[in-house]
């Protein structure tokens, strides 16, 4: 079911990245493969309360991998057929690797079409 | 004391996979010393180089970091010697910033996290021959002028790479001679507002001096299509994986052999020169055939490394991480615990220092606890000879190996014993939610054959010292234990039976009885506790078949004779858990900082190989019917 999406989404991705007013804020854990996204902020409510590191902290690291607002993210692999962890490609440069979980926290903007 | 009077220090600073070993490798050559921080597994490296001008300086090469804020181990000795807080470290006069030239914007963040610590810096633009393939033009000048330090563009892998480094770091050490003033440092740790406010000032740095960030690294991309594949990835590691064991226990072959045989000469050289007493005795016997038994395995060890630095260098373990993190999460174990467990398949020791890369304190314990549960090289030879002595050598279902097939099952027992543990340490005393994956995957790149060759070197060196030292030592105590006090003249049973090792035995007998094991081998499960692979030279002079070198196959022919089927079984069960490794526990020791863990390893180790030996034998003598 994820193919078609990404087969769609394949003649997509070469669309400029959309305009800040655009979209609602969704999350990168939630993104669609292979599809271009611009990072907006971070959901402090998607961290869970047993996760091992606070919100701030997370953030903190996010931002000090390059996670920062205005950065294009694209999921650009899957680590095995669950689908997680992922590898994500910040702008269209570095290859970095985190877990849905932590994903979710990052909120992204795209337009909603791409995921239909 | 006057600026002129000591030695600079120059600090080498940087993220991971900058380049930043290669670049202190090209620096200081030969003229460098590798050890451990006290307390910590953290490496200390550190050289000294010789300017232009003749100027000599000392160089720390300092673990990889993305931050000044010491979330690791490896990240906290990073921190605190910049910050000259470290207890052996002096704070170093001036810092070389290692950028990998493809990928500023980080390394510009911590840059100017770093500038304000007050020490003079230099930014060192490394691999610009990538770089420059890739379409990277950088305006060094004005790169230089934005941020108020000298700029040099670096390839640490070629000759003459780091000549403008060179040239920079004199003119920075000349404008220390005419500074009186101390500089002073305003670093505090940055909040996540603060880090943005760093990293748009690096982004606004970038966009003026940067001219063409240069194309992604196509092959990169292209191979990252089949190797993270998420079909194919899996494949593909355990193709490499595969292979790997192969070259291990293949190519070790030949050379292992001559090992023996050069041992075996040596022994033989000197009971000819040597007159027969017990000096002669305690060279031939103990430490020779000791000390031969362990470093038998250097070939293994050094095949096992040769891949695993070569494929780290090659970009390929973080990727390996990246696709067992989910796999390894189920029992609780983090993705980057993968190459320190695949490293302990060698050895724990190195697999326990490899933990280091693991940040959260928790996560790291439980990969240390388990490593020793991972079969390493000192149990092949003890599951080699037993399987020899036991195993007929036929063919089952036409093609595979019956004696392979025992072995690959006992490599399979250790890998599920060992995520069995992790899966009770995660859900008791080690609970707690995993720690975030956060890793950079970087751009393939060749390996450099001098780093491949500094880091072969600095095992052996490990290796060899421990074979040196802590196991030359135990033989000299096992030698003594076995040979006094010595056999009347007319003793009709082996000597060793009236020793100290003896009678250690015998009192040991009743407690390990039950598991299937007879006085002879809890002497050499006794003598086996300095190492592993000590039992199998025990067990030669316990069976008094002569020296460990020459026991080989007369060996195996005599335990075949003297042990039933199920005391073999119960006894290669032991050893799928057998604790007994003083160097392991030792270095568990020194990276926790506590007697706590090691000594929790060890009891539970043993509880674990005592209950396997149990159950085995029983089980296995109720169905043979022994």
């Amino acid at each position: 079911m994820n193919d078609s999406i990404s087969a769609i989404c394949d003649g997509l991705e070469e669309l400029p990245p959309p305009a800040e007013t655009d979209a609602p804020a969704r999350s990168l854990g939630g993104l669609p493969r292979r599809i271009k996204a611009r990072i907006t902020g971070f959901i402090h409510g998607a961290v869970k309360s047993d996760a091992a590191l606070p919100a701030r902290e997370l953030e903190r690291r996010l931002v000090e991998m390059g996670f920062v607002e205005g950065a294009t993210v694209r999921i650009a692999h899957l680590g095995g057929l669950a689908g997680d962890p992922i590898g994500v490609l910040l702008d269209e440069r570095r290859l970095v690797a985190l877990r849905r979980q932590e994903a979710h926290f990052v909120a992204v903007q795209y337009p909603p079409e791409w995921t239909q | 004391m006057t600026e002129s009077a000591r030695k600079l220090r120059v600090a080498l600073v940087g993220n991971p996979n900058s380049g930043k070993t290669a670049l202190f490798n090209a620096l200081t050559g030969s003229r460098q010393r590798v050890a451990n921080y006290a307390g910590v597994t953290v490496e200390r490296k550190v050289g000294s180089l010789q300017t232009p001008v003749g100027r000599q300086l000392d160089v720390i090469d300092l673990p990889g970091t993305y931050s000044l804020r010491g979330r690791s181990p490896d990240e906290l000795v990073a921190r605190d010697v910049i910050l000259g807080q470290h207890r052996q470290e002096p704070a170093p006069d001036i810092l070389v910033c290692v950028a990998d030239a493809t990928n500023l914007r980080l390394i510009l963040r911590l840059l100017l996290e770093l500038q304000r610590t007050g020490h003079p810096a230099i930014l060192a633009l490394n691999m610009m021959d990538i770089a420059r393939r890739r379409g990277v033009d950088i305006d060094l000048p004005g790169l230089s002028a934005e941020l108020g330090i000298p700029v040099v563009p670096v390839v640490a892998v070629r000759r003459d790479g780091t000549n403008a480094l060179l040239a920079a770091l004199d003119t920075v050490a000349d404008s220390l001679m005419d500074q009186t003033q101390p500089h002073a440092g305003t670093w505090r740790e940055p909040d996540a507002e603060e880090l943005r406010t760093l990293d748009r000032t690096a982004r606004a740095v970038i966009d003026k001096a940067v001219r063409n960030a240069g194309h992604p690294a196509g092959f990169t991309q292209r191979l990252d299509r089949i190797v993270l594949h998420p079909v194919m990835g899996p494949i593909v590691l355990l193709v490499v994986l595969f292979l790997v064991f192969q070259a291990v226990f293949s190519w070790a072959q030949l050379p292992m052999e001559l090992i023996s045989a050069g041992f075996a000469r040596l022994q033989y050289a000197i009971t000819q020169i040597m007159p027969a007493g017990p000096l002669r005795s305690l060279l031939v016997d103990g430490v020779l055939s000791g000390v031969g038994a362990v470093v038998v395995f250097l070939p293994q060890i050094l095949i096992l490394f040769f891949f695993i630095i070569l494929l780290e260098d090659f970009g390929y373990m973080s990727r390996a991480a990246f696709l067992m993190d989910r796999t390894m999460g189920r029992v609780g174990l983090h993705g980057r615990a993968f190459i320190p467990l695949l490293s302990s398949f060698a050895c724990a020791i190195p697999g326990i220092m490899a933990a280091r890369v693991i940040e959260n304190p928790r996560d790291r314990l439980v990969t240390t606890m388990i490593a020793p549960l991972i079969t390493c090289s000192a149990r092949i030879p003890v599951y080699t000879l037993i399987i020899a002595a036991f195993v007929p050598l036929k063919t089952v279902g036409g093609i595979v190996n019956l004696q392979g097939l025992v072995m690959f099952g006992l490599y399979g027992a250790g890998i599920i014993g060992a995520i069995a543990v992790a899966w009770v340490l995660k859900r008791t005393i080690l609970k707690g939610a995993l720690e975030p994956l956060l890793l950079e995957l970087p751009d393939y790149k060749l390996p450099n054959l001098r780093n491949l060759y500094r880091g072969l070197a600095m095992r052996t060196g490990f290796f060899l010292r421990r074979a040196g030292t802590i196991i030359a030592a135990a033989m000299v105590v096992l030698w003594f234990l076995s040979t006094y006090p010595s056999a009347p003249a007319n003793a009709l049973r082996p000597a060793i039976d009236y020793s100290f090792a003896g009678m250690l035995g015998h009192v040991l007998q009743p407690v390990l009885g039950p598991a299937g094991f007879n006085w002879e081998i809890a002497i050499a499960l006794v003598t086996g506790l300095a190492a592993r692979e000590v039992m199998v030279a025990a067990l030669g002079t316990v069976y008094a078949v002569g020296t460990a070198a020459g026991a080989g196959h007369g060996l195996a022919a005599t335990l075949a004779a003297q042990w039933t089927l199920p005391t073999a079984l119960a006894l290669l069960a032991w050893y799928v858990f057998a604790p007994q490794c003083m160097s392991t526990l030792a270095v568990t020791q020194r990276e926790t900082n506590s007697w706590h863990w090691p000594l929790l390893m060890a009891g539970y180790m043993f509880v674990l190989a005592y209950v396997a030996a149990f159950g085995t034998y029983h089980l296995a003598a109720t169905v043979l019917g022994v």
